[in-house]
C-alpha cells in the first residue's frame, strides 16, 4: 500500500527533476553551440537555468532520492546492529527528515507566496517571476515530506515488530 | 560552547546512521536557533537552500554526473579495455597494464571514481580470471585504476572543490592531469615490482596481428572525442567547465546513440541516475550551508585559521599533519562529504601559510583516491568485491601495494608543486 | 563594550569597495566611540551570498549588510535607478544623488528599504562603466560594438549593451579574464578600478573614456531593529560618519578612475573618447533604456517614472552646485 503510492510519487517527481535536467543540458549546449555558430547566445538561457531549472532538479529530486535509499549515510557503526536498533535509526533519520523539509515548506511557501502577492519580478532582459521560481522549493519538497512520512511509518512499524524495514531498489547502488 | 554541542551532536547523528544532508542541516539549525533565535534561524532556512542551488558554476556536477550515465550506458569502457589488450595484452601482465590505461582512459570521459570501478570489474575482472590472473592481484589494480576517474579531468570532486573554494574551477580540472598521468605510471610500476617477485601471478597472454592492432584503434575514437569535449575545450579555452559538461553529456549522449544502446527506458536511466545522485550531494552542500553559520557565527572557522597559522613549525610539517588527517578521515568517511565538510576550515587556514589553494585542491583528491581503496570503508572495494565475488579482506591486502605507491606520488606532489601547477598556468 | 555591531559583505576581504567604504566606517566609529562599540566583519559571503544578505539582516544575523538593490531587485526595483546608463558622469553624481533619495526619509528609504525593515548609513555608486574590449576585438568606435560578446551585470546594463547593437554574455567577475583572452567574448562593462582588480589591464586593447553603460548602485543598510536598540548619541555617530564615508569614498572612486584611465593609456592600450556624434546616439538610446525601465514598472503599479524624476533632479542639483 505504502510502496505502491511512493512508487507514483517517485516517479512523478523523478519525472520532473529528469525533464529539468534534459532541458538545462540542452540549453546549455544550445548556449554554446549558438554563440560560435552564430555569434548569439541565447540571451535568456542564463535566467532561465539558475532560476526555475536547478532548482527543480534538485527539490524535486530530494525525495526519490530518499525514497531508494541513496542519501549517503555513514552507515558503517548501524550494519553491525541489532535489526531493531537499525530500524530505530531509520525512524529517527525519518523523523528529522520531515522535522527539516517541514519548516522548509512552510518558510519557502510563506517566501513564494509573498513574492507572488507583490507581484515580484527579476530585473533582467525578460523580467521572470521571482514567485516561480521560489514556489518551486515547497512544491518539490512535497516529495521529501512523503518520503519521509512513509519511511518514518515502515520504520516505526519494524521497531515495533523486530524485522527489517524493506529498502528499494539497491539493485542500482554501483552506478 | 553552542558551537562544539552542535560538532558533537552532529557526530553522533553521523554515527547513528542519519544521512549526512539531514545531520547537517538539523544540528546546523538547532545551533542556529539556540544562537540567533527561532525566527532568524528559519530566515536562513528560507533563503539558503535556494541559493545553494543557484548558480550557474555548480550545474557542471549534474552535467559530469550525467556524462559518466551516458558514457556507461554507451559501452566505450568495455570496448577501450578490449582495444587496449589488443595493444598491451602481449606484454608481461599485459592485462594489468590495460586495466590501468583503461582506467585512466575511462577517467579522461567520467567523473566519477565508483562509476569508473564498476565499469572496469565488469570487462576486465573477467578477462583477467580467464587469462589465469591471480585474484587479489586483479582486484587490486581494478580498485586502484578505478580512482583515477576523480583526478584526470573531468572531475566531480575537482569541480566541487572550485565551488566550494570559489578556485578557478578551470585551472583546478587541467591540475590534475599531470597528477593523473602520474598515478597511472605509478599503477604501471607497482604491477612489474608485483610481477618481478612472483611472475605467477599474471601469465603472458596471446600476441595480436597488426591488423587487429590498427582496427582496435578506431575503438579508442569516441573516448578522443569526449576528451576533446571535455578537457580540449577546457584547456584550449573553447568553453568553460560547465559548458564543456555540457557538451561531454551531450556527446556522450550522441555516441550511445550511435552505437544504438539507447533506448528511451536507458535514457530514462541515465536521467534518473544522474538526478539522485546530484541530489545526494547537493542535500549534504545545502546541509553544510545551513552548519556553516554555526562555524562562522560560533567564530570556529577564524579561530581554526588563527590556531594553524599560529603553530610554530614549518608549513611543510603542518601539511604533512593536514595529508594525514585528510587519510585517516578518508579510512571512515565518504570522499564527498569529506570534502563538503573539511575544506569550507581548511582552505582558508591553507591560504594562509602561503600555499596555492588549487595545488591543495589536487592533493585533497589524491588523497581522497587513497581513501576509495583504504579499509574498512573503501567504496572502489566494495564495488570491485561484487564484480570479484572474492573477500572483502583479499581485495584490501590484493590493492595495499598500490595504497603504497600512491602514498609515494602524494609526497611527490608535495615536494614539487610544480607538477601540479605548471600545466594550468599555460592555458593562456 | 555596549554594542557589537556585525556587518555582512561578499566582497572579498580587502576589495577596494571595502577599503574606501566599510574599513573606513569601522575605523571612524572607533575613533570617535572608543571601545564602546565592537565590529563584527564577515566578509566574502562568509554569512550569505550577496542576494540573501538582505534577509539575513532582517532576520538579525547580520546588522549591517551590504545591499544592492539590483542584486534584490524583485524586493527594490526602484533602486535599480542609480544603475541605468548615461544618468551620471562620476562617483560621486551617482553616490550622492543616491543618498538623498535612501537616506532615512527620503523617497526611496520610504518606498524600499523602510518596509524591507533596513535603513542606509553609507552608500556608493561605482563610477560610470565603460566598454573595454580585447586587442582582437579592435573597437575603435560606437559602430565597432556590432555584434560584439560582453559580459555585463544583468539589468540595465543588458539592456543598454543591446541598444548598441552588443550581445550581452553572463559570466562570473573571475572568468572575465580567460573569457576576453580566448575570445570567448569581445569585451566587458566595468569601471576601470575594476578591470585592474580582475587584472584585465593586461589584455584591454581599447576601452572608452567617456561612455555611460550604467554603475552599480551599492548600500550598507542596518536593520531597523538593531537601530532602534542603540542609544541615540551612538545613532548619531553612525548617521555623521556614514555620511562621510559615501562622500570621501566616492572621490575616492572618481580620483582612481581618473588615474587608472591615464596608466592604461599609457601601457598601450588605445582609450578613446567616444565623438559628440557617438556619445548624442549613445544618449538617444539610454533615454531610451531609461524610459522602458520606468514604464515597465509604472505599470506594475510601481513609482518608476517619478523616482526617474527624482533621481534627474538630485543629479541636476549635484551638477548646479558644480559637484
Ligand atoms: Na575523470
Ligand atoms: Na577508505
Amino acid at each position: 500500500m505504502i510502496a505502491r503510492t511512493m512508487s507514483i510519487v517517485d516517479g512523478a517527481f523523478t519525472g520532473v527533476s529528469v525533464v529539468a535536467l534534459a532541458a538545462l543540458t540542452l540549453l546549455v549546449v544550445a548556449d554554446v553551440a549558438l554563440r560560435y555558430g552564430a555569434g548569439t547566445p541565447i540571451f535568456f538561457a542564463h535566467d532561465l537555468v539558475v532560476l526555475y531549472l536547478t532548482p527543480a532538479v534538485f527539490f524535486f529530486g530530494f525525495g526519490p532520492t530518499y525514497w531508494r535509499n541513496e542519501h549517503l549515510a555513514v552507515d558503517i557503526l548501524m550494519v553491525s546492529m541489532p535489526a531493531r536498533l537499525q530500524s530505530l535509526s531509520q525512524l529517527v533519520s525519518a523523523l528529522i527528515g520531515l522535522w527539516i523539509f517541514g519548516l522548509l515548506f512552510w518558510v519557502s511557501w510563506e517566501r513564494a507566496w509573498q513574492s507572488f502577492a507583490n507581484d515580484e519580478m527579476i530585473a533582467s532582459i525578460i523580467p521572470w517571476p521571482a514567485w516561480a521560481s521560489y514556489a518551486l522549493v515547497p512544491v518539490g519538497s512535497v516529495s521529501m515530506i512523503l518520503v519521509c512520512a512513509a519511511r518514518a511509518v515502515e520504520a516505526a512499524i519494524a521497531v515495533v515488530t523486530g524485522k527489517q524495514p524493506a529498502t528499494e531498489a539497491d539493485e542500482e547502488l554501483t552506478v | 560552547m553552542i558551537s562544539l554541542a552542535v560538532v558533537a551532536g552532529l557526530l553522533a547523528l553521523l554515527l547513528l546512521g542519519v544521512p549526512v544532508g539531514f545531520a547537517l542541516t538539523f544540528t546546523g539549525l538547532a545551533g542556529l536557533m539556540a544562537i540567533v533565535g527561532f525566527n532568524s534561524a528559519l530566515s536562513v532556512l528560507s533563503t539558503t537552500p535556494l541559493s545553494t542551488t543557484n548558480s550557474y558554476e555548480l550545474i557542471a556536477v549534474p552535467l559530469f554526473i550525467l556524462m559518466a550515465e551516458f558514457v556507461i550506458v554507451s559501452g566505450i569502457a568495455d570496448r577501450m579495455f578490449r582495444a587496449i589488450t589488443v595493444w598491451v595484452g602481449r606484454l608481461p601482465g599485459g592485462l594489468a597494464v590495460a586495466t590501468a590505461l583503461a582506467g585512466a582512459g575511462f577517467g579522461a570521459i567520467s567523473g566519477s571514481s565508483t562509476a569508473a570501478a564498476a565499469a572496469l570489474s565488469s570487462t576486465s575482472i573477467p578477462a583477467m580470471r580467464r587469462a589465469g590472473y591471480e585474484a587479489k592481484f586483479s582486484a587490486g589494480v581494478v580498485a586502484v585504476s578505478g580512482t583515477l576517474a576523480m583526478l584526470i579531468p573531468p572531475s566531480i570532486a575537482l569541480v566541487l572543490y572550485g565551488i566550494i573554494v570559489e578556485a578557478n574551477i578551470a585551472h583546478l580540472l587541467i591540475g590534475g592531469v599531470i597528477p593523473g598521468i602520474l598515478v597511472t605510471l605509478a599503477i604501471i610500476a607497482t604491477i612489474y615490482v608485483l610481477i618481478g617477485r612472483n611472475p605467477e601471478i599474471a601469465p603472458v597472454a596471446r600476441a595480436w596481428p597488426m591488423r587487429d592492432k590498427l582496427r582496435a584503434l578506431k575503438e579508442i575514437g569516441p573516448m578522443l572525442l569526449l576528451l576533446m569535449c571535455v578537457t580540449g575545450s577546457i584547456y584550449l579555452g573553447i568553453a568553460t567547465p560547465t559548458e564543456a559538461a555540457g557538451l561531454g553529456a551531450f556527446g556522450a549522449f550522441l555516441i550511445a546513440a550511435a552505437f544504438r544502446t539507447l533506448t528511451l527506458r536507458s535514457l530514462w536511466g541515465a536521467l534518473a541516475r544522474a538526478v539522485r545522485a546530484t541530489c545526494m550531494i547537493f542535500l549534504i552542500i545545502i546541509g553544510a550551508h545551513v552548519f556553516g553559520y554555526v562555524l562562522t557565527l560560533g567564530q570556529i572557522t577564524p579561530a581554526f585559521v588563527g590556531w594553524i597559522t599560529g603553530l610554530d613549525v614549518s608549513p611543510y610539517v603542518i601539511m604533512a599533519g593536514i595529508i594525514v588527517f585528510y587519510l585517516l578521515l578518508g579510512c571512515f568517511m565518504d570522499q564527498l562529504a569529506i570534502l563538503i565538510l573539511t575544506v569550507p576550515i581548511m582552505v582558508p587556514a591553507i591560504t594562509g601559510l602561503g600555499f596555492d589553494e588549487v595545488w591543495f585542491g589536487v592533493l585533497v583528491v589524491v588523497a581522497a583516491e587513497v581513501g576509495m581503496i583504504t579499509p574498512p570503508l573503501g567504496m572502489n572495494i566494495f564495488v570491485v568485491t561484487r564484480y570479484a565475488e572474492r573477500p572483502l579482506a583479499e581485495v584490501f591486502r590484493g590493492v595495499a601495494p598500490h595504497v603504497v605507491a600512491h602514498l609515494v606520488v602524494l609526497a611527490l606532489l608535495v615536494a614539487l608543486p610544480g607538477l601540479v601547477l605548471w600545466l594550468p598556468g599555460t592555458i593562456d | 563594550q555596549e554594542v557589537t555591531l556585525k556587518i555582512a559583505d561578499s566582497l572579498p576581504a580587502a576589495h577596494i569597495i571595502t577599503r574606501n567604504t566599510t574599513e573606513v566606517f569601522m575605523e571612524r566609529v572607533k575613533e570617535e566611540l572608543g571601545d564602546r562599540v565592537a565590529f563584527e566583519h564577515y566578509p566574502a559571503q562568509q554569512l550569505a551570498k550577496a542576494k540573501d544578505i538582505l534577509s539575513i539582516t532582517q532576520a538579525g544575523i547580520a546588522d549591517i549588510g551590504y545591499i544592492v538593490p539590483s542584486y534584490v531587485s524583485e524586493k527594490m526595483p526602484l533602486g535599480g535607478v542609480v544603475e541605468l546608463p548615461g544618468e551620471i558622469a562620476s562617483s560621486c553624481e551617482g553616490s550622492l544623488a543616491f543618498a538623498e533619495l535612501v537616506r532615512p526619509g527620503g523617497k526611496l528609504d520610504e518606498l524600499e528599504f523602510k518596509p524591507n525593515g533596513v535603513r542606509v548609513l553609507y552608500n556608493v555608486a561605482l563610477s560610470p562603466y565603460q566598454a573595454i574590449f580585447s586587442k582582437r576585438a579592435g573597437v575603435a568606435s560606437l559602430a565597432d560594438f556590432a555584434g560584439k560578446k560582453m559580459r555585463s551585470n544583468p539589468g540595465a546594463m543588458e539592456l543598454s549593451l543591446q541598444a548598441v547593437g552588443a550581445a550581452p554574455v553572463r559570466m562570473t567577475p573571475p572568468e572575465i579574464f580567460d573569457a576576453m583572452t580566448k575570445g570567448t567574448i569581445d569585451g566587458a562593462l566595468l569601471p576601470f578600478t575594476s578591470t585592474y582588480s580582475y587584472g584585465l589591464d593586461q589584455i584591454v586593447g581599447s576601452a572608452t573614456s567617456n561612455a555611460n553603460f550604467g554603475t552599480v548602485g551599492i548600500t550598507y543598510a542596518i536593520s531597523q531593529t538593531k537601530w532602534d536598540s542603540l542609544p541615540e548619541d551612538i545613532q548619531e555617530v553612525l548617521t555623521r560618519v556614514g555620511r562621510e564615508v559615501t562622500e570621501s569614498a566616492c572621490s575616492a572612486f572618481d580620483t582612481a578612475e581618473g588615474e587608472l584611465a591615464e596608466t592604461l593609456a599609457d601601457g598601450g592600450a588605445d582609450v578613446f573618447a567616444l565623438s559628440e556624434e557617438d556619445k548624442a546616439k549613445l544618449d538617444d538610446a539610454f533615454a531610451t533604456v531609461a524610459k522602458d525601465w520606468a514604464s515597465a514598472l509604472d505599470s506594475r503599479g510601481k513609482k518608476g517614472s517619478e523616482i526617474l524624476s527624482d533621481f534627474r533632479a538630485e543629479v541636476r542639483k549635484l551638477r548646479e552646485q558644480g559637484i
